[in-house]
């Protein structure tokens, strides 16, 4: 097989991926050494279930959680906290919100990461990146769920 | 949010199922370009080539992955293919860029 024949996987027709730099002081908390481009995903997904564009929703901690066990979401680990990413099918962004206003609240989340979201339009979650001494985000609780199952592939797996 | 922050919006361009890896991969590069280009523009702290180098390959992991899991397999002629296509990219931003 060559690469001229290889179709553009999955992951990334179902993901919108993101590529960023530059971090303010709050999203850098304290952190002075190195840093790198960011690379992550955003809440708005392509569902190949429903054939139709739904949303993610949840959170982004910025001190470590014990990570709950509901099926429907995976937790990761980032070099200061957590993310909480789940996956309802849920069709409409306004619904997507509301939920991560709820997880943000009930996780101790960051509300500016939740205001700026609604502001800008989109929620991103990182993969990889930011600090360059330890870029990875590692899935500490995956899920079953089909959609959430094929992005934590993207990720280091440690569960 | 950021300085740059710009969105592989595969969503909207409803890509056509016959879509190549090397478009996503031509996607990557122009992202990455991007911000080296407005670091530089901007007069900010220009990113190093090992950046460069480190996004691109936390990329290629993620493609990797990816070919797996959605063919079931990763040859090593495939794999060795994706190495090239990055590889002839950075090597470009490198003359580009970094020389």
């Amino acid at each position: 097989m060559s690469i001229s024949s290889v179709k553009i996987p999955i992951h990334f027709r179902i993901f919108n991926f993101i590529v960023y730099h530059g971090y303010s002081e709050q999203a850098l908390k304290g952190y002075k050494g190195g840093i790198i481009p960011s690379i992550g995903i955003l809440d708005k997904f392509y569902c190949p279930i429903h054939k139709r564009v739904e949303y993610l929703y949840g959170t982004d901690v910025d001190h470590k959680i014990t990570p709950p066990h509901i099926d429907n979401c995976i937790v990761t680990e980032t070099k200061y906290g957590n993310h909480v990413i789940c996956n309802d099918h849920i069709p409409d962004m306004s619904t997507a919100y509301e939920y991560d206003e709820l997880f943000t609240k009930e996780f101790g989340g960051d509300m500016m990461w939740h205001e700026m979201a609604k502001k800008q339009g989109y929620h991103v979650w990182r993969i990889y990146g930011k600090y360059a001494d330890n870029p990875f985000v590692k899935v500490i609780k995956p899920s079953d769920d089909y959609i959430l199952s094929l992005l934590q592939q993207l990720y280091r797996v440690e569960a | 949010m950021t300085d740059v922050a710009h969105i592989v919006l595969w969503v909207e361009q409803k890509l056509p199922e016959e879509a190549k890896l090397s478009e996503l991969i031509d996607n990557i590069f122009s992202l990455i370009t991007e911000i080296i280009l407005n670091n530089l523009s901007q007069g900010k702290q220009p990113i190093t080539f090992q950046t460069v180098q480190q996004v691109a390959n936390a990329f290629k992991e993620m493609i990797y992955k990816s070919i797996e899991q959605s063919i079931g397999t990763l040859t090593d002629e495939v794999k060795s293919q994706v190495d090239a296509e990055f590889f002839k990219r950075l090597s470009s931003i490198y003359d580009k860029y970094y020389k």
